[in-house]
C-alpha cells in the first residue's frame, strides 16, 4: 500500500514537473491596465486539454477555462469600477502573478510618424514644451505599453514589449499625441489611464489592415519578407505584427494619427480607411467602439494632393460611425512634416472623448464645418455648424485662403467676410460664382476657428476633377 | 360616515391648499446658494402678513424666527460659520420650504458693462482666449455662479431671474468670463468656495447702475415710474432698479467693477459719479466699507480724440479718493479694433490679485501696476518717479518705448525718447529744450509699454492738468 502511494505520488510529481508553465502574451504583465466594468479577455497558452485558474484579487469569485488543442486559453473576465493596485494569479496548477494591475480607461494609439513622436521629440522635430510636460509626468495612474515596429507575414500572437507607470524616463520616450490625451482624460475624469501604443512612422494605410480588409482594394498581399521594400509600407504587415498581439484586448476605443504616407493617393483612402475601422471592430470584438482620428496638418508636400487626402479625411468622419475628426490646421509647421506642437492635438482627441463617452456636458469639441452654400449675386454665402451666439472668428486677422470660381473653374482670389457663423466670399473678376474654396492646397494654415480656438477643415464647395 | 369623510377630505385640501407656497424667496436665496462666511446675512422673502417664519440652518442648532410685515415681507439676520457645507436652510411658515447645497464661503459681486457681461463663450464673433481650456478644467463645486438676468425698470425691483449653479462647462460657458477668472483664482489660492454674483449689462453707463439719491446733484434726468424703458443701459437708475436692487444686502465680501467704456464721452464727471456709486451702494449694502476692485478701461480706437484717455485718467484718479478700492490696469488689452478684448484672463486674475494682497492678506507679492508718484524737471529732460511695491523695478521687456510726448510752455507735444532706469524714467526731446509736461500713452488706441518685472502694465498719465478739446 505505501508503496502504491509512493509510485503514486512520485507520478503526480514528476507530471507537476513535467507540466509547462502558463505563458503569458507580453500585454498582460505586471503594471497593466484593464478596461473598468467590462468583460476583459485575458488569454495565454498551457498544455493542451488543461484546465486555467483565473483569481483576480478584486473578486471572490475564481475563473476557469480549459486550453484548446493548440494550448490556448481565453476567459472574459468582468473588472469592477476603476481602482487598483489588484493582482491577478494565473494558474494550471501553477500558479503566476501579474502584480500592480490597475482598472480604468484604456485606449489605443495608433498611426505613424506624428502619433510615433515621442514626448522627447525626433531628429529634425522638436516637441513644444517638452521639458514643463517631462518634469510633471510622473503619474502612477497613467501607465503606458508601446508596441515595436514589426512587419509581418501572418498575424503574431505576442510582441516584446512592457506596462510602465508614467515618469519622466518613460514618458520621455513615449507618444507625445497619446500622452497628452491620456493626460487630460486622467485630469478630469479622475480615473487611471492606460495607453497602448501602436504606431510606425511612414506607415501607410495598407500596413495597418488585413488581407480581408484590403480585398477590392487591388493592393497585393506579399507572401514573402524579400518582396518588401519598407516595412512601414508592407501591406497587412503592421496589422499582422503589430495590432493583432493585442486583438481584443478590452479596450474603451482607439485614436489614430495617420495619412502623410497615402497623400499622393487621396481617393482611395476614404474607403480603405472606412474598411480599416470596419474590420478592426469586427476583429476587436468589443463592438463599435470609440475611433477618433487626427486630419493631417498643412505641409509642403509640394504636391497639391494633401489637400485631397484631408478631404477624404473629413468626408471619412460622415460615414464612419461613431468616429471624429480632430483638425490640425493651425499645427504651423508648413517646413516640417512633423509639428512641434502635439498637446492641442492630443486634448482635442480628449475633448470627444470626455463629451461623447464620459458624459461631460458643454464642451463644443466639434471644429465648425461647412452645412450649406448659397450664391447670393456675386457674393457666396457660406453657413457653418457653430452656434449663431458665438459662430467664427479669424481672431482679428484678415482671412485670405478663399478663392472662388464661376463654371469657367477658374479660381482667383477672394475676399472673405465674417459674419456670425456665415463667411462671405467675393471676388470682384467673378459675376456668377459658382464654386468656392479654402485653404485648399498642400500648405495653407488654418484662418477660420471656432470662438475656442478649433480650426476650420479645408474645404471645397465643388467636386471637380 | 361618509359625508365627515367627504368634509375632512375638503378641509384637508384647504388648508394644503393654504399651506402650500406661502413663503416665497426672492430667486438668489435658492438651490446651490452661497452664503458669505463668518457674517450676519440678510435672508428675505415673502409671507402672508404677519405670520411668524422660523429659519433653521443646518449649521446651527438655533432656529431663528422674524414676522412678516403688513405686506408680507420678512427679513432677518442669520450668522453664517467659517466656510464649508453643503449644507441646508430650512424656512417656513409652518409649511417648511428648504434651500438645498448651500455653501459658505466668500461672495463677491461682478457688475460692469459688456467686458464684465462677456461670457467665457464671448461675444458673436469674439472669443475669449483660452475659453476651452478654461471650460474642460471648470468642475469644481466649490465655486457657485448666479447672473441676474438682464432687465430694466423705472422702480426698484424686489426680486430678479436667476438661479445658482456649481461651476461645470455649461454653466462657466455662459459666465462672466472676467467674473470666472476671478473667482478661480480666489478659490484655488485661499481654497476657499467662492460665490459670484454677475450683476451685469452690455453698454450700460455708470449712472445705468446709481439711484437717483446717488446723481443728486448732478444733470442726469430720472426717469419717472410711468417712462417708457427704451435706452436700457444709458437711462439713469433703470439697472439699478432691476437688477441689482434684488441682490442690495445679500451678503458679501466686496465687489468687482468693469465698465466706463460708455462713458468716455464724458470724461470730466465720471470720477465723481464712480465715487458716488460706490458711496451709495454701501451705504444700502450695509456691510461696510466692502473693497471695490475695478477695471481701468482697455485702449480701443474711439476715435474720439483723447477722450478714453482722459476716461482712464478719471478711473485711476477714482481710485485713489474711493475708500478700499483698488484699480487694474489693462493697457496690454491689445485689442484697438474691438472694444471686447479677448484677454479675460489677465483682468480676472488682476482683480484676484488685488483681492488677494488687500482683502485675504495673501503677502509677498507685488498686486499692483506702479503709479507715477513725482516729476522732477532737470534741465532739458523730465525724471518721472513711480511707486513701485517693495522697490520694484520697471520694464519695457526690451523693446523701444514710444508712447512718451514731451512739451514746454506753449503746450506743444513732441515725440519723446525715454530710458528707464530702476523706479525712474527719464524723457527727453530735443525739439523740447525747457520741457514742463508729459504725457504717456495719453489717446485712445496706444500700447502698453511700460510694466513691473512681473507684467502689470503701467497706466497712461499725464502730469499737467492743462484743459484738452
Amino acid at each position: 500500500m505505501k508503496k502504491i502511494t509512493f509510485v503514486l505520488l512520485t507520478i503526480l510529481f514528476l507530471s507537476n514537473a513535467a507540466k509547462a508553465d502558463i505563458k503569458l502574451p507580453a500585454i498582460f504583465s505586471d503594471n497593466m491596465m484593464l478596461q473598468q466594468q467590462s468583460n476583459a479577455a485575458i488569454w495565454g497558452w498551457a498544455k493542451p486539454a488543461s484546465r486555467v485558474r483565473i483569481q483576480p484579487s478584486w473578486s471572490k469569485t475564481d475563473y476557469t477555462t480549459q486550453t484548446d488543442q493548440s494550448g490556448k486559453w481565453l476567459a472574459k473576465i468582468p473588472t469592477p469600477k476603476s481602482g487598483g493596485p489588484y493582482s491577478i494569479t494565473i494558474s494550471d496548477g501553477k500558479a503566476l502573478k501579474i502584480n500592480n494591475v490597475l482598472i480604468g480607461e484604456v485606449w489605443v494609439c495608433s498611426g505613424q510618424s506624428n502619433m510615433e513622436m515621442p514626448l522627447k521629440g525626433c531628429i529634425g522635430g522638436p516637441r513644444e514644451d517638452m521639458m514643463n510636460t517631462i518634469v510633471k509626468s510622473a503619474n502612477p495612474n497613467i501607465r503606458f505599453f508601446t508596441i515595436p515596429h514589426k512587419a509581418s507575414l501572418a498575424p503574431e500572437n505576442d510582441c516584446i514589449a512592457s506596462w510602465s507607470e508614467s515618469s519622466p524616463e518613460t514618458a520621455l520616450s513615449f507618444s507625445a499625441v497619446a500622452f497628452y490625451f491620456g493626460r487630460l482624460l486622467n485630469t478630469i475624469l479622475g480615473v487611471p489611464v492606460g495607453l497602448i501604443h501602436s504606431s510606425y512612422g511612414g506607415s501607410s494605410i495598407e500596413a495597418w489592415m488585413t488581407p480581408n480588409a484590403l480585398e477590392g482594394s487591388g493592393t497585393v498581399i506579399p507572401t514573402q519578407l524579400t518582396d518588401v521594400p519598407t516595412p512601414n509600407r508592407m501591406p497587412a504587415g503592421l496589422f499582422n505584427g503589430m495590432i493583432s498581439p493585442i486583438l481584443g484586448y478590452g479596450i474603451q476605443g482607439a485614436i489614430w494619427y495617420q495619412g502623410e504616407s497615402n497623400q499622393k493617393d487621396p481617393f482611395n483612402y476614404l474607403s480603405l480607411f472606412t474598411s480599416m475601422v470596419k474590420d478592426w471592430r469586427k476583429q476587436w470584438g468589443v463592438g463599435e467602439f470609440p475611433f477618433y482620428y487626427v486630419q493631417i496638418a498643412p505641409f509642403q508636400y509640394n504636391s497639391s494632393t494633401s489637400a485631397y487626402l484631408r478631404e477624404a479625411q473629413l468626408n471619412a468622419a460622415k460615414v464612419i460611425p461613431n468616429s471624429a475628426m480632430v483638425v490640425n490646421m493651425d499645427a504651423n509647421s508648413p517646413d516640417n512634416i512633423h509639428p512641434p506642437v502635439k498637446i492641442h492635438v492630443g486634448e482635442r482627441l480628449a475633448y470627444f472623448a470626455l463629451s461623447k463617452i464620459y458624459g461631460m456636458k458643454g464642451i463644443p469639441c466639434n471644429s465648425p464645418s461647412l452645412v450649406s452654400m448659397e450664391v447670393k449675386g456675386s457674393i457666396v454665402e457660406l453657413t457653418f455648424d457653430a452656434p449663431k451666439g458665438t459662430g467664427l472668428t479669424s481672431f482679428g486677422k484678415d482671412v485670405k485662403g478663399f478663392v472662388i470660381a464661376d463654371s469657367t473653374r477658374r479660381f482667383v482670389r477672394a475676399t472673405a467676410t465674417i459674419l456670425a457663423n456665415k463667411i462671405q466670399v467675393f471676388a470682384p473678376q467673378i459675376v456668377k460664382p459658382a464654386a468656392v474654396r479654402y485653404a485648399f492646397d498642400d500648405v495653407s494654415p488654418s484662418e477660420i476657428f471656432s470662438l475656442e480656438g478649433l480650426p476650420v477643415s479645408s474645404f471645397r464647395t465643388d467636386d471637380w476633377k | 360616515m361618509k359625508h365627515i369623510a367627504l368634509i375632512l377630505l375638503a378641509l384637508l385640501m384647504t388648508a394644503s391648499t393654504i399651506a402650500f407656497a406661502v413663503v416665497r424667496l426672492p430667486s438668489i436665496f435658492s438651490n446651490n446658494m452661497m452664503l458669505q462666511q463668518n457674517a450676519n446675512v440678510a435672508i428675505w422673502g415673502y409671507a402672508k402678513p404677519i405670520t411668524k417664519i422660523s429659519i433653521q440652518p443646518s449649521w446651527s442648532n438655533k432656529r431663528d424666527s422674524t414676522l412678516s410685515d403688513q405686506s408680507g415681507k420678512w427679513k432677518t439676520k442669520v450668522s453664517t460659520p467659517p466656510c464649508g457645507g453643503p449644507f441646508t436652510i430650512t424656512i417656513s411658515d409652518g409649511q417648511p420650504v428648504t434651500i438645498n447645497n448651500v455653501l459658505i464661503g466668500e461672495v463677491w459681486i461682478c457688475s460692469g458693462q459688456s467686458n464684465m457681461e462677456m461670457p467665457i463663450k464671448g461675444f458673436v464673433n469674439q472669443p475669449v482666449d483660452g475659453s476651452m481650456d478654461a471650460m474642460v478644467h471648470s468642475k469644481n463645486k466649490n465655486i457657485r455662479l448666479f447672473t441676474v438676468k438682464r432687465n430694466a425698470k423705472t422702480t426698484p425691483q424686489d426680486d430678479c431671474q436667476g438661479s445658482w449653479s456649481e461651476a461645470a462647462p455649461e454653466s462657466v460657458y455662459e459666465f462672466s468670463a472676467a467674473g470666472y477668472f476671478f473667482g478661480r483664482m480666489l478659490n484655488e489660492i485661499t481654497r476657499m468656495p467662492v460665490g459670484l454674483i454677475n450683476v451685469s449689462l452690455g453698454g450700460s453707463t455708470v449712472q445705468g447702475w446709481m439711484n437717483p439719491h446717488a446723481l443728486e446733484g448732478t444733470d442726469y434726468l430720472i426717469p419717472a415710474i410711468n417712462d417708457s424703458v427704451k435706452s436700457w443701459g444709458s437711462t439713469p437708475t433703470l439697472l439699478f432698479n432691476a437688477m441689482l436692487n434684488p441682490v442690495i444686502g445679500y451678503g458679501m465680501r466686496g465687489a468687482i467693477w468693469y465698465q466706463g467704456e460708455s462713458n468716455h464721452k464724458r470724461p470730466e464727471n465720471y470720477a465723481l459719479l464712480l465715487e458716488k456709486m460706490v458711496l451709495e451702494w454701501r451705504n444700502l449694502w450695509g456691510i461696510g466699507e466692502f473693497p471695490f476692485y475695478f477695471v481701468q478701461i482697455a485702449p480701443y480706437r474711439y476715435n474720439d480724440g483723447v477722450n478714453s484717455a482722459l476716461l482712464r485718467e478719471a478711473q485711476l484718479k477714482a481710485s485713489k479718493t474711493i475708500p478700499n478700492a483698488a484699480i487694474a490696469i489693462n493697457m496690454d488689452a491689445n485689442s484697438p479694433d474691438c472694444i471686447h478684448p479677448s484677454k479675460k484672463k489677465e483682468v480676472g486674475e488682476r482683480l484676484a490679485y488685488l483681492a488677494l494682497a488687500k482683502t485675504y492678506h495673501v503677502k509677498g507679492f507685488q498686486y499692483s501696476s506702479p503709479f507715477l508718484k513725482e516729476f522732477e524737471i532737470k534741465g532739458s529732460s523730465i525724471e518721472l518717479t513711480f511707486e513701485t511695491q517693495s522697490g520694484g523695478k520697471l520694464t519695457s521687456f526690451g523693446k523701444e518705448i514710444k508712447g512718451f510726448l514731451i512739451a514746454g510752455k506753449n503746450r506743444y507735444f513732441e515725440k519723446a525718447i525715454a530710458a528707464i532706469a530702476g523706479n525712474k524714467i527719464t524723457v527727453f526731446s530735443a525739439s523740447v529744450k525747457e520741457p514742463v509736461a508729459v504725457r504717456y500713452a495719453f489717446n485712445d488706441d496706444a500700447e502698453s509699454e511700460i510694466f513691473t518685472l512681473a507684467g502689470l502694465p503701467v497706466s497712461s498719465f499725464r502730469t499737467d492738468d492743462w484743459e484738452v478739446k
